[in-house]
Order: structure tokens, then sequence, then C-alpha cells
């Protein structure tokens, strides 16, 4: 038997090394969501549903990430519709905050020291103001947290390689049910500039933003959602419905583009949604989420030829995931196992479970039927008629990047036919 | 012969059969979803070998449907239901219409597949196909594909029935009334000779001293002829009857 050659044997671990090399580090994911209905100013009106977003939130981040933290209060409701959960939030303040902060930070250390690469979706939903001083501040339950905190505290110390920042201030909700006057706060890039301050956050170029920007004096709340609006689109475009071209990871710029496409019929100027999206600088194409990773999550199939507003709702009645899909193309969805679902769409539904970490189930192979769904009420009309009216899909998203002078990467589509 | 001799020679044996409407099978250049296209080309390719491997399944040649797809401008319309599926099928000029979406969500790879009948059937199967082991998606595209066209190959044979197995209760009922028709004759040869016999003697009765031995012959043809009779027409009652159960049995 002839015994392999020294070069030979060289060759084999040039290559081991060179494919080691190569490998993206593996991403571990953390999520640290605050969640606060009460704000710290007498003027500032309880918000209805900022836990309710705060739950959803970790149900979305827990079944893909090592740990999730919930800094919350959950009402009643909310705890009756999230049952066990109560029991592993802790409470909005300062010092749970630095706490949660510090173990999370050994964890990820811990994380890079093994050559993983950690990942924090660091979440706010509840009231934010932008201060006398210029200084944007999100309340927490025992005072705000300032801007210059965010970045001391939060991003500066941060052991993660990668961190989204998902802020969904109170003033971004655009309910059903008005409160305020129409908007008169500070203008668009103002608004940014308040809560995040653009040349801060260019020193932090592993931090990606989605943010809310809309007026701080204009609340909406959806009862129909018992949600944020805003939030529920983002979570809806993360589980899988921003996923425009198909390769299974959604990125800023397709959230963005959902986002814009599910707001694009609300014509009322306070329902017009103002956001601020912006991939980290280090890598502008890296993925809010990434379906092609194992997690504890089922599929939903909605194939080819399937198509409008279609939303999934669990039995509890919650709304997971709502999108305006176009026909000409397959779309996954993910979603919570070990629950029944509905899948509907206008005077129609469907039911289906999901029982097993990577099941897949094929809408096409649903059996519909007339749906038993009455509409709620005239005054959410606006809502339930104008939001997600506009179909999303390649079409939209390349029209909208090209409105930003953005082109994107050709379609593989038509790859699949060459023989 | 090397492997090259051997693809070319399946490749020439694949393009003298003449594929008909009733055996065609067109399948889509599969869709992706969270899987690079070199993998979803690999699941297609493990479909379209278990396709091929199908008795009753003429395979359209890959680079056959990519050149009608292309000719026809994008892609097919896409369809929201299954008679709009039927009718692309016929259209294709294929029986069968064969789609997949490859997906690798979840960290897995796994092929959603759709068959649909250009007569209005639509059958659904999906199978996973690990990575790492070679082959694997070649069993796991045959497991699911047999769960596909079983029901079709059922219906198609149900379909095909009433041309070629209503011949049987034919058969049956022709034979039993040959079977009556011949016993009438024996009843009436044998009532016939119980007359000549009855009547002083028949043809015996010049027989003289052998009498005796002539009458007994007679009489025992007579109950050959009379039990022949009753055999005969016992079959042929049994013949018809079968056949009249066979045929409303078979009654489509």
């Amino acid at each position: 038997m002839r015994t392999p050659s020294h070069r030979t044997l060289a060759l084999g671990v040039l290559l081991l090394v060179g494919t080691a090399a190569s490998a993206a580090p593996e991403q571990v994911h953390y999520a640290l969501i605050v969640a606060s209905n009460t704000g710290t100013e007498k003027s500032q009106a309880p918000l209805r549903y900022a836990d309710d977003d705060g739950a959803r939130y970790y149900e979305l981040f827990a079944p893909r990430s090592r740990e999730v933290v919930l800094l919350s209060v959950l009402d009643a409701d909310t705890q009756a519709l999230h049952p066990g959960l109560a029991a592993k939030t802790r409470p909005p303040t300062h010092a749970s905050l630095e706490d949660a902060l510090r173990r999370l930070n050994e964890r990820m250390a811990q994380d890079r020291a093994r050559g993983q690469a950690p990942v924090l979706s660091f979440v706010f939903v509840g009231h934010g103001k932008r201060g006398a001083a210029g200084e944007g501040t999100v309340s927490l339950l025992d005072g705000p947290l300032t801007r210059t905190e965010l970045f001391s505290r939060v991003l500066a110390p941060s052991k993660a390689s990668f961190i989204q920042l998902i802020v969904d201030a109170c003033d971004s909700y655009f309910f059903v049910h008005s409160r305020g006057s129409l908007p008169v706060g500070p203008a668009y890039a103002d608004a940014v500039k308040g809560l995040l301050g653009g040349r801060e956050l260019e020193r932090f170029p592993q931090v990606g933003v989605v943010l809310s920007t809309s007026s701080e004096q204009e609340s909406h709340e959806w009862s129909a959602i018992r949600s944020g609006v805003f939030s529920h689109m983002v979570r809806s475009a993360l589980s899988g419905a921003g996923d425009v071209n198909g390769d299974g990871r959604v990125d800023y710029a397709e959230l963005r583009a959902f986002v814009a496409a599910a707001s694009q019929g609300l014509d009322d100027v306070r329902g017009q949604p103002r956001v601020f999206i912006q991939p980290p600088a280090l890598d502008r194409a890296f993925a809010l989420t990434d379906m092609g990773t194992a997690a504890s999550l089922g599929y939903l199939l909605v194939p080819t030829g399937l198509e409008g507003r279609l939303w999934v709702e669990d039995a509890r009645g919650i709304r997971v995931v709502e999108l305006h899909k176009e026909r000409e193309r397959p779309l996954v969805v993910s979603l919570p196992v070990g629950r029944g679902y509905y899948l509907r769409g206008t005077g129609r539904e469907a039911t289906f479970n999901l029982t097993r970490a990577a099941e897949v189930v094929d809408a096409g192979g649903l059996a519909w039927r007339e749906s038993t769904v009455a509409a709620r009420g005239a005054v959410e009309d606006a809502f339930r008629d104008k939001l997600f009216s506009v179909p999303f899909g390649q079409r939209f998203y390349r029209g909208y990047m090209a409105s930003f002078g953005i082109t994107p990467p050709p379609d593989e589509a038509d790859a699949s036919l060459v023989p | 012969m090397s492997a090259s001799a051997t693809s070319l020679l399946l490749w020439l044996a694949q393009g003298a059969v003449a594929c008909d409407a009733d055996t065609r099978v067109v399948l889509m250049p599969f869709e992706r979803v969270a899987l690079p296209s070199a993998d979803a080309r690999a699941l297609e390719d493990a479909t379209r070998r278990a396709v091929s491997a199908l008795p009753d399944a003429c395979l359209e040649s890959r680079e056959d449907t990519a050149a009608r797809l292309r000719g026809a401008g994008a892609s097919l319309s896409s369809c929201g239901n299954t008679e709009c599926r039927s009718a692309q099928a016929v259209s294709l000029g294929a029986r069968r219409l064969v789609r997949g979406v490859a997906l690798g969500v979840g960290g897995r790879r796994s092929v959603a597949l759709t068959v649909t009948d250009a007569r209005g059937t639509e059958t659904r199967a999906q199978f996973e196909a690990p990575a790492l082991t070679p082959g694997e998606a070649d069993t796991r595209a045959r497991q699911a594909l047999q769960e596909v066209w079983a029901p079709l190959r059922t219906e198609t044979v149900k379909q095909a029935a009433p041309r070629g197995s209503r011949l049987l209760p034919k058969v049956m009922m022709g034979a039993g009334g040959v079977a009556l028709a011949v016993g009438v004759g024996f009843g009436i040869a044998a009532r016939s000779t119980e007359s000549r016999v009855s009547k002083n003697g028949g043809e015996c009765a010049s027989a003289g001293e052998d009498f005796s031995g002539c009458f007994a012959s007679r009489l025992d043809a007579g109950r050959r002829q009379a039990r022949t009779s009753n055999v005969l027409m016992g079959v042929g009652a049994l013949l018809g009857l079968g056949g009249a159960v066979s045929f409303i049995w078979e009654w489509p």
C-alpha cells in the first residue's frame, strides 16, 4: 500500500486550514426586550399594547435564540394570553436592565472565546420623548433611559459581534383609536437625530437600526391585532414575509421595503409610518433573520399561485404574521410549534397545526372554507382595508429600491431554467 | 461499457420512445426558498430520477421543458387552483405536471411536491433530504412520489376498466346462453326418446326376444339425455347469473 507523500499531506492540511478560514463564524443569537406601557411623565397616557408587543417579540426571538430576556410588567390580559411568561419577566427598571446586560455580555464574551459570533437584538417598545435639549429618551419604569445611556450602557460595552436595535416608541403607534392631534413633532431627519444621533451611531459600525420615528403627539391603537402596527409589520417581516428574494434571509433593505409596502395604502398622514432602517455599516447585507438555520420553529409554505392579503392567527386569536403576497413566488413564514393556526384571507380561512420543529405545512393543500370572523367595527375599517393593501414582492421591491437609486442584485429565478 | 456510452444509450432510448398524452409527464424546474440554487437543482434531479423510474411515466427532458417555458415568454402563468393547473398540463400535452419547491428552512433540506393530473385531480407530498447522505434524496423522492402517484394510477385503472374487463360478463352470458340452448336440445331429445319408448315399446316392439335388452338400452339413452340436459341448463343458468352479476359490478 502506498502511503501519502509529505506533499499530499501538506496539501490536505492547507485545504483544511483554508476551509476553516473561509467559513464564517457560527452566529448565536440573544435578545433583550424592554416593553413598558407606562411613561415617566404625567402627560404620557399609559399604552395598552406595549406589553403585548414585548411578549410577542419574546415569542419571535425565543425559538431562534440562546437566551431571551423580557423586561416588562404584563397586564392581566397579556398574562392570560401568554401563560407562564410572566414568571420569566423582570420589571423594566434600570437595575434589571443593567443586570440583564451584564449577564448577556458574560455569555457573549464566552461565545467569542469559542470563535462564535454573538448577535444581540435589543428591542424597546414603549413611550419615547425628545427632551428640551434635543436628546431622545425612552421610558423605563423608574425613569427615562437617555440616548447617552443607550450608547454608554448598552452599545459601547456590548460583547456582541452585531447588534440589532429595534425601537418602537409610543409615538410610532398608528392606532385606530386616535389620541392627540396631527403630528407637529420634529421633521423626519431631526427625529432620527434626536433619538440616536447620526454621528454617534457611526462609531458603532456593528449596530443596525430599525426605528419608528413618528411624532410623539400622535398615538393609535389597533385592537384587532392587540399590538403596535409598526411592531406588527416588523415581526411579520422577520417571520419570513419580508423575504422577497427567496434566500430565506430578511435583510434591512427588505424590511424597509416591506414596511413601505404594508403601509402604502394608508393615505391618512397620521397613519403614515416614519421609519429609519439602517443596516450595520460593517456588513450592509447583514440579515435580521435567517430561516435557513436550525430553530425550534415550524414553517408554512405559501406556494406560487396563492396571492392576496393573508394573515396567520394562532389558536389564541393572536395575529402572528400578516402579508400581502404576490402570486408569482413562493413564500415561507416561520411559526412557533406546538399549536394550531388559522390561515386567513378575505372571507376565507383554513386551519393547520405545527407539531414539531422543522415541520413544513404546504398552504396549497389546506382545505379552505368561508371565514367565520366578523368585521369588528366601522372605526377600524381604515386599517382593516388599507393596511397591507399593496402586494409585496419583486415588483414592489425593485421599484422601491430604484426610488433610492439602488439596483438590487439580479433575480436568480430565470437561472432555474438554465439546462 | 463506459458510463458515458451508457448515458448515450439511455438518452437515445428515451428519445426513441415517443411519449403519448396518457403517459407524458412534465416536471417543472423547482422553485426554491432558503436554499442555494445548486442544492435545489440536486433535489430536482433526484425527483426527476424518481419520476423516470415510475412504470407509467414518460418524463420530458429538462432541456425540452426549459425550452418550452422560455418559448412561452417568461413562465407559465401562476395558477391559483387545481383547474387552472390541470389546464396547464393539457396545454403542455402532458398527462401529469410535477411541481416542486426546494426548501432549506430550519437547517434541513426538503421538497414540497405537487402532482397535477390533466384530468383534474391533484395530490401533494413532501420529503426531506439530508444533505450529508448521498443517495438518500433519491430514496426519499421515490417514496414520496409513490405516495403521490398511487392514487392517480388507481384512477387510471378504474377509468380504463370498462374498455377491457367488461368482456367477461359478455363471455359468461354468451356461454350460459349456449349451455341453455344445448340443454334444451338434450331435453327435447330425452322427451322424444321417452315418448317413443312409451308407445308399446317403440322401436323395440319388433325386437322379439331382445325386447328387454333393447328397452333397457333406450331407457338408459333417454336418461343420459335428460341428465345432460339438466346439467347443461344448470350450468347455463349459473353462467347467465354470473354474467349478469359481473355486468352490474363493472357498471361505471
